[in-house]
């Protein structure tokens, strides 16, 4: 095989180094948002070419196998388009491109690791960059950055209390997966490792926004700029997500019958509050901020059923979700340069700008859950997953918020509609590019979704014992 | 998956014209995709049959597959839509001359083309279930095109309707099969009926499956709305009458057709057939509509492909199938024409001599002569073979009598128009519309080689005794056609005694259509009440949605004091939480 799977992860160190190198290319942004353009692709295309063969662990560090590969190779989609558009609205992005690198050095340490201690470290570097990121912008986001690093540090202490309980049982803190063979050697009272796994649930589940550990998410999405926004929504967040399953489905896959329990609860709740909220907004981009909890929640939904099938829908989800959010964001924040900010705002839309319109509708369509959308094959594999694994009031509840997320959605989408003059919107190349890969995304693997659904089974599968 | 081939150029080009919505370039991407359209169906025509199937999605051990297959069948329609299909498109450009609406009008004939193509090429019931629905919705569109206008939304309200009827049965035929057999793919679903004692799921299954036939093939109860289908554009009728839509159903039987031999339904196709050529033939006899009496021979035409089938005889019915596809896009091109040609009027005994322009009496005689069943047409062939097929005395004597009546009807239907020639025919049509005419009576001319083609002549050749009967009675109505209509000896029934008025009505069918309508209507008015307290409900809930968001917002004030304080509540709710389940 001419890929080594080394390669990946080397590129991706690579990429850390030439977001430094950023620094010296101040002047030439086009050249170096190229630069980081080729890296990623390359990182892409060796994750497709590497994805279901590899299993390897490089330096010791970094566990390369179907798992890691899949969200890879799906962030590192996700970040090209989220540097295309802070290339483009960013006035700092030499350095907004270094931190940006650093933040996917953190995913790659988080999805591949072997070790509790890398994946604790990636996590901070990715909160930490983020809360970074949203002060390059200016002095007028200082209060969602610092919101975010206090909020942060709390949830970094608690995952970090969780692990000095977990030392006790496991010096090594090694995460075991199916294909790397080092078995959890748990003797004992298992109370305390309950415990531990609980607390660092707590903490996680502040990076994945689940109630109520997610109060920040709103005020932070909001005063963040909004390819920060998409960053966050689109990335942190799943990146969350992929260590949630890592460590309640691989490695506590013994207990995960208990912890169903607590992703339960925080599915329910994270639901509920996700989509309460978001129907008495007026501002659009607190509105998607909301819509991402609720998403959060229904993501959920597939971790606390705990088959293999519950966790592909997740997964799927998460790939959906990825991109209707990035996209959402982009259409967001392109309004938000023309002073277009509040429901009454978008008035009209359609007829200033058509293509944008619709391409917010589908998107919409996608979250609220419509045929044939990705979002609605991620939700009906979401509830049927809870549906066999007997969890029928969960698939209600996730229905009954669906029903419940048409009112916001509607409201925007009959803003959008309605007849209004207004002079037209220009929309620039980067921004359509952007919108136009997310709603093709979302149409073709709602149409035809076999393709991640077979990539998530394999996925899956590498982790399971 | 070479057969899908066939179907995306029609399909991606309706969808550019739906994108650039450029009016003027519509017609020309359209012809243009389904001219590659035709290239590809006939290499796939030429190629050696195949199967393809590529998993769609699947929830757990439930999978859904897209299956194309290429067998025969399946070629065979596949080559006659995309034949039709750039001629329809062409004599378009000519019919359809109001600028404004090109390009809607080019999107949805041509996903109605690409729909069919694709029912004909799929190889289980899900994949037919999808093109089956996009055949329904764009006939809507289509049916309904002109909706400024007053006739034409209430038409497409009528056929959505009993099509709908139709598809709810498909649907429950495909759930039915799904849970009996576990396979939607047809050819195993033959060969698993075939060995599996289970009766009761198939009989139930086909006779949904023959509900929904009968829909969309506008077979007795379900003709009416294929006459008011004729509000659509003409180049919609010559469509939908020809080789889509109608002929979807009757295509879904023949692929069916061993299950139905098996399971003894084949009593209800002869039955059904019967009954609807009665009535559409009655119809066809009292109309005045130009378009109206093709749009009942096409129901005729149909139901004598139902009887085909129903006596077992698949070469028969494949050969009506063929042949009714050209001259029936060529007849209804030239009553298009003919409409054209006299300011939109419709009415046969109001329309000007067609005499005077060559072309148009050529092309159309040669239709009308192929309908009737005239010696060298491939109508001739078909509907000999479909009298010396019948074996049983009362289906061979109403073949016989539909035999004669539909040459009565189809020869009134040339001979009224071109009796008059009280004024000149000023209008030349442009050459768009001529040229698929020509072509079409090329092909129809020549149909009758498809009989030779499909090996009919060695595997059941036909009986002279029948050819001479048939050719007898053919002529006979014309005689008697001509000495109504052109010596003047029409019998005078006037337009409200109760014969013509049963004949016109198919039995006040559609009064008790409106009668059933009514009555739900009446019943929607009187749920009306229970609808709006529903209605108060849903506030009520949006109302109670909008204050608790209000409620918890205040949680959302930006402190982050607050926010950690909630942390850390959390942390302890969720340990009581497990310490209780620990507990219990």
């Amino acid at each position: 095989m001419f890929y080594a799977p080394d390669i990946v992860i080397f590129l991706a160190i690579i990429l850390m180094a030439s977001g430094i190198c950023g620094m010296f290319y101040r002047k030439r942004t086009a050249l170096f948002l190229i630069n980081t353009l080729i890296f990623l692709a390359i990182v892409l295309i060796s994750g497709f070419l590497l994805f279901s063969q590899t299993n390897t662990i490089v330096f010791g560090i970094f566990h390369v196998f179907p798992f890691s590969v899949f969200f890879l190779t799906l962030f590192t989609a996700a970040i090209m388009l989220v540097n295309t558009l802070s290339y483009k609205y960013s006035k700092n992005f030499d350095v907004l491109s270094m931190l940006i690198s650093l933040s996917y050095f953190g995913m790659v340490c988080v999805v591949s690791s072997v070790s509790f201690i890398a994946m604790v470290v990636g996590l901070e570097i990715i909160s930490l960059t983020t809360a970074f990121m949203i002060l390059v912008d200016g002095k007028r986001r200082i209060e969602s950055a610092i919101k975010l690093f206090i909020l942060g540090a709390i949830a970094i202490a608690t995952i970090t209390f969780a692990l000095a309980i977990l030392f006790a049982y496991d010096p090594s803190l090694s995460i075991p997966i199916s294909s790397y063979p080092v078995i959890l050697n748990i003797s004992g009272n298992p109370y305390f490792l309950v415990l531990a796994l609980l607390l660092f649930g707590v903490g996680i589940s502040f990076e994945a926004s689940l109630f109520p550990f997610n109060l920040w998410v709103p005020d932070v999405y909001t005063g963040a700029p909004t390819y920060i926004t998409a960053l966050m929504a689109g990335i942190n967040k799943k990146v969350a997500f992929a260590a949630i399953i890592l460590i309640f489905f691989a490695f506590a896959v013994n207990y995960s019958k208990i912890f169903s329990l607590l992703f339960l609860l925080l599915s329910v709740f994270t639901m509920f509050f996700g989509n309460i909220m978001a129907s008495v907004q007026k501002n659009v981009k607190r509105l998607f901020a909301y819509s991402s909890i609720s998403q959060a929640g229904y993501i959920t939904i597939g971790i606390a059923v705990a088959t293999s099938f519950g966790i592909e829908a997740s997964i799927f989800q998460i790939v959906a979700h990825v991109f209707m959010i990035i996209g959402a964001f982009t259409i967001v924040l392109w309004l938000e340069f023309k002073e277009i900010n509040t429901i009454e705002d978008y008035e009209g839309l359609y007829y200033r700008n058509r293509y944008s319109a619709i391409a917010l509708t589908i998107l919409m369509l996608s979250m609220a859950g419509i045929p044939p959308l990705m979002g609605f094959y991620g939700k009906f594999l979401l509830f049927s997953s809870a549906v066999e694994g007997n969890m029928m009031l969960l698939a209600i509840i996730g229905i009954l918020n669906s029903f419940i997320s048409i009112y916001y959605y509607g409201k925007l989408m009959n803003s959008i509609y309605t007849k209004k003059e207004h002079k037209a919107l220009f929309v620039d190349r980067f921004t359509l590019l952007v919108i136009t890969l997310c709603v093709a995304v979302v149409i073709i693997f709602g149409i035809y979704p076999t393709p991640v659904m077979d990539a998530a089974g394999i996925a899956v599968k590498s982790i399971l014992f | 998956m070479f057969a899908l081939f066939a179907v995306l150029p029609v399909l991606i080009s309706s969808l550019l014209i739906l994108a650039i919505r450029k009016n003027r370039a519509a017609k020309y991407i359209a012809l243009a995709g389904s001219i590659i359209s035709l290239a590809f169906a006939v290499i796939v025509f030429l190629t050696p049959s195949a199967q393809y199937s590529v998993d769609w999605f699947s929830a757990s051990n439930l999978v859904f597959h897209i299956t194309i297959v290429t067998y025969a069948l399946n070629k065979i329609l596949l080559l006659l839509v995309a034949a039709i299909t750039p001629l329809i498109f062409t004599y378009s450009i000519g019919f359809m001359d109001v600028q404004r609406e090109q390009s809607r009008f080019y999107t949805e004939i041509g996903i109605f083309a690409a729909a069919m193509m694709l029912f004909a090429i799929s190889g289980n019931l899900i994949t037919m279930f999808i093109a089956w629905e996009v055949l329904g919705i764009t006939s809507y569109l289509l049916i309904g095109f002109w909706y400024n206008k007053q006739k034409p939304p209430l038409a497409a309200r009528k056929s959505i309707t009993t099509i709908i009827i139709g598809d709810i049965f498909f649907l429950m035929a495909i759930v039915v099969i799904l849970s009996a057999y576990g396979t939607t793919n047809i050819a195993s679903l033959i060969s698993t009926a075939q060995n599996s004692h289970i009766q009761l799921p198939l009989d139930a299954s086909l006779i949904f499956i023959l509900v929904a036939v009968f829909t969309k093939s506008a077979q007795f109860p379900f003709h009416e709305w294929l006459s008011d289908a004729m509000e659509g554009p003409t180049p919609v009728s010559a469509f939908l009458h020809s080789s889509t839509m109608v002929k979807a159903g009757v295509f879904l039987v023949m692929v069916l057709l061993p299950l139905y031999a098996m399971a003894n339904l084949e009593w209800i196709l002869l039955v059904i057939g019967i009954a609807s050529a009665t009535v559409a033939i009655m119809n066809a006899l009292s109309e005045h509509h130009i378009k109206k009496i093709l749009a009942y021979s096409t129901i005729e035409d149909l139901s004598l492909m139902l009887i085909a089938l129903g006596l077992n005889n698949l070469l028969a019915a494949l050969l009506l199938f063929i042949v009714q596809t050209f001259y029936k896009a060529l007849l209804f091109m030239g009553a298009g024409y003919v409409m054209k040609a006299n300011d939109g009027e419709e009415d046969i005994f109001k329309v000007y001599n067609i005499k005077k322009n060559k072309m148009l009496f050529a092309t159309v005689v040669i239709g009308v002569l192929s309908l009737a069943g005239v010696a060298p047409f491939g109508g001739f062939f078909a509907k000999a073979s479909l009298d010396s097929s019948a074996t049983d005395i009362y289906v061979y004597a109403a073949l016989l009598a539909f035999d004669l009546l539909s040459s009565m009807y189809i020869f009134r239907w040339l001979i009224v128009p071109s009796g008059k020639s009280d004024k000149n025919m000023q209008y030349k049509a442009p050459r768009s519309m001529a040229i698929p005419m020509a072509i079409l009576a090329a092909f129809t001319a020549i149909s009758g080689i498809s009989f030779f083609a499909l090996g009919m002549n060695s595997a059941q050749p036909l009986n002279i005794l029948d050819m001479v009967i048939e050719s007898g009675l053919v002529i006979s109505g014309f005689i008697i056609s001509y000495l109504f209509y052109a010596k003047g000896l029409l019998p005078n029934v006037s337009l409200y005694s109760l014969k013509y008025r049963i004949m016109h009505n198919s039995f006040f069918l559609n009064i008790f259509y409106y009668k059933i309508a009514g009555f739900f209507e009446e019943l929607g008015e009187q749920f009306d009440l229970f609808d709006h307290s529903v209605n108060r409900l849903f506030n009520m809930c949006g109302g109670t949605l909008v204050r608790s968001g209000n409620f918890i917002r205040k949680v959302e004030n930006g402190n982050v004091n607050v926010y950690a304080v909630i942390f850390v509540f959390g942390i302890v709710a969720l340990l009581a939480v497990f310490e209780i389940v620990a507990v219990l």
